[in-house]
């Protein structure tokens, strides 16, 4: 038999997900130990699980490196990758939001040269310009994007807000919601279709887990 | 400023002699088995206007040509595809009595895609046109050719998946969806995003069984059970054809005896405006990628003036390059003669006639003695060394057999005799053989030696 590979996002949601592929029956015991290992492997149900950054995992899945991903759909909107999006696991729940100082609320849309700083480039340029109709000027940062707004780099931010606490702390709030993200089950379209008996019976067994 | 000349761009690469033997040799038997089919080679521009390209639902995108000037201003761009330029010319130049037409191409194809990885801009496509047949048995027929080509390439762990998409049409036709929202879906279900689908199918107004499809669809694909969960109570017209039509490709299919590597994908739903009836994609391990895809594209042939039923297919060569790379390339090993200062002539005329039988040959150019030469020989693929004196000895050494003959150049290429002989021919081809030869053409000899074994 071949092993399936499963890339996971480094971090919060690869234990997460682990949790789930031992809910259903996978042995995951090597990752529990603390390890810089990249790769680990369960010899009984022939499972490779390699931990990846978060972003590389559409990349390893699309290629085929990994059959299976587990990644937040914030990754996905922004990468569009060409894979199957099979189930939303449900966890990681968090949302997509454009975040400015709160008396900009409700005038985005008259606003002209919108200046709007992003890690998500193009899920803020999708946002604005394909929903919305609105031109903008996106500005890509790599972290710490809260800062934008309040040294005048840009008016809004389009970030991930999970409590809100980041964004009150530094003066700003949510003034529009992009849309809910939360953890998904990426496969790759050619191991879908050679491996199909295996990935559905994951599929299936991680349904039944999440309806619990 | 960097110096780019020893560097090749983004997404485009040489291919050196051990890959490149074997791709040309899975390019050749890819042909055979086309035109074992009754189709015909033939060969397109390289470039073309872009409006040839550009045309209503074209299937690539302009931001994925490579686009120039003509000295006009006109807009030219390079051969995204093969298909465009093969309607455009089947539509302008050939007689239309003449369906149905069989073509097969193979060249490059150049498109601009994000080369962060294994994505190309230029690679090579493999494919064949039947055009001027609504008919599913063209439909199988195209299908079957591409996969009978992949197993003679040396596949056989495959999978082909067929779908339909005016299946699909006729389920959004009857769901009265807006050509936003249907993109909107289709998205959704070639990406199987079932959470997707339902935020759209739940504003729906529609017939529940009608609805519950919508849903399943991305999970119906399987073997021949995927037509009975898809015939459901209300189904329109279009949505009916289309399943009978699948069902007959498929039933055709597996008359081919390719009931094994197909299967039913209902949701695959790429490039519908391009596609108008049955689409396929052929997968198999080792590649991320479709190794091949096609399908059927009746509204084209219309777009050049000659409306027509088409269905096409083309296999992506480099992806069977990468599937097949640990594949033993098995070179034919060459011979090499060193000739002896002035004793060029005689050699020049033992590789002549060593070639015309079908053999590899090589002058050794290196400039160094014998000595050299047979260290180089070592270096290389080379079976057995020819060693030319001036007055017309020859020192054969086979490293294949490890033995040193001495004759004399006459003797070896047979002029010493008037009559027909046998003659041990060690030309270093590795095999061993005897030829008959009639003697006496200055720079010929007929011989069956079948070294191009």
């Amino acid at each position: 038999m071949r092993y399936l590979t499963v890339a996971l996002a480094k971090g919060r949601l690869a234990e997460l997900a682990m949790e789930l592929f031992i809910s259903i029956g996978m042995d995951c015991s090597e990752m529990k130990e603390k390890t810089r290992k990249l790769i680990f492997t369960d010899e009984v149900n022939k499972m490779k699980f390699i931990l990846v950054k978060a972003s590389d995992v559409p990349t390893y899945v699309e290629y085929g490196a990994a059959d299976i991903g587990i990644v937040g759909k914030d990754t996905l909107l922004e990468d569009n990758r060409n894979l199957y999006e099979m189930i939303d696991l449900g966890f990681g729940k968090c949302k997509m939001a454009v975040c400015g100082p709160v008396e900009l609320k409700g005038k985005l849309d008259t606003m002209t040269n919108l200046r709007v700083a992003s890690k998500y480039p193009h899920i803020a340029l999708k946002y604005f310009q394909d929903d919305k109709g609105q031109t903008i000027e996106i500005i890509k940062l790599n972290g710490s994007v809260e800062l934008a707004p309040l040294v005048g780099l840009s008016d809004v931010i389009v970030d991930i807000v999970e409590t809100g606490k980041t964004l009150k702390e530094n003066g700003l709030d949510v003034l529009e919601d992009v849309c809910p993200l939360s953890a998904r089950f990426v496969v790759n379209k050619v191991s879908m279709k050679m491996e199909k008996e295996r990935i559905m019976n994951i599929v299936q067994k991680f349904k039944e887990q999440i309806e619990k | 400023m960097s110096n780019w000349k020893l560097h090749t761009p983004n997404g485009v690469n040489d291919i050196l002699p051990s890959e490149c033997a074997v791709k040309k040799e899975i390019e050749s038997t890819i042909w055979s088995v086309f035109s074992s089919f009754g189709y015909k080679e033939v060969e397109t521009p390289t470039f073309e206007y872009y409006d040839c390209y550009a045309g209503l639902g074209g299937q690539i995108s302009q931001e994925h040509m490579f686009k120039f000037f003509d000295e006009q201003g006109r807009i030219l761009a390079l051969r995204p595809d093969f298909t465009t330029s093969i309607a455009r010319m089947a539509s302008t130049k050939v007689d239309d009595a003449a369906a149905p037409l069989r073509y097969l191409y193979t060249g490059n194809v150049y498109r601009v895609e994000q080369t962060q990885g294994a994505r190309q801009r230029e690679f090579t496509q493999s494919g064949i046109e039947l055009i001027g047949s609504y008919l599913p048995a063209a439909d199988a027929e195209v299908i079957a050719a591409a996969m009978e080509a992949i197993m003679a390439v040396g596949i056989e762990d495959f999978s082909m998946e067929i779908g339909q998409i005016a299946f699909f049409n006729g389920l959004v036709e009857q769901a009265g969806l807006d050509g936003k929202s249907i993109e909107k879906l289709r998205e959704r279900i070639d990406s199987k995003d079932s959470v997707g689908i339902k935020t759209i199918t739940d504003k729906l107004d529609i017939d529940e069984s009608i609805k519950n499809l919508i849903i399943d669809l991305p999970y119906l694909f399987g073997g021949a059970e995927v037509f009975e969960k898809a015939y459901v109570d209300g189904l329109n017209e279009t949505s009916k054809i289309a399943l009978d039509n699948l069902k007959r490709i498929y039933e055709l299919l597996c008359l081919y005896g390719f009931e094994k590597y197909v299967s039913i994908d209902l949701g695959m739903l790429e490039s519908i405006d391009y596609y108008t009836g049955s689409i396929f994609k052929c997968y198999t391990h080792g590649v991320g990628f479709p190794i091949c895809a096609g399908g059927r594209y009746d509204n084209l042939m219309g777009q050049f003036g000659s409306p027509k039923g088409a269905v096409g297919a083309a296999i992506g060569i480099n992806r069977i390059l990468s599937v097949l790379s640990d594949k033993e390339n098995h070179d034919i090993s060459a011979s090499l003669i060193f000739a002896e200062h002035n004793a060029e002539g005689i050699g020049y005329d033992i590789a002549y006639n060593l070639r015309v039988n079908g053999c590899l040959v090589e002058m050794y150019i290196g400039g160094g003695d014998y000595s050299d030469a047979v260290e180089y020989a070592k270096s290389r693929d080379i079976g057995a060394m020819l060693r030319v004196f001036p007055d017309g000895k020859l020192i054969i050494d086979d490293f294949t057999k490890h033995e040193t003959t001495e004759t004399t150049a006459n003797e070896f290429l047979g002029y010493y005799d008037d009559d027909m002989m046998f003659e041990h021919n060690d030309c270093g081809c590795g095999h061993d053989h005897e030829q008959v030869h009639d003697h006496g053409h200055e720079h010929h000899h007929d011989c069956d030696c079948g070294c191009e074994d």
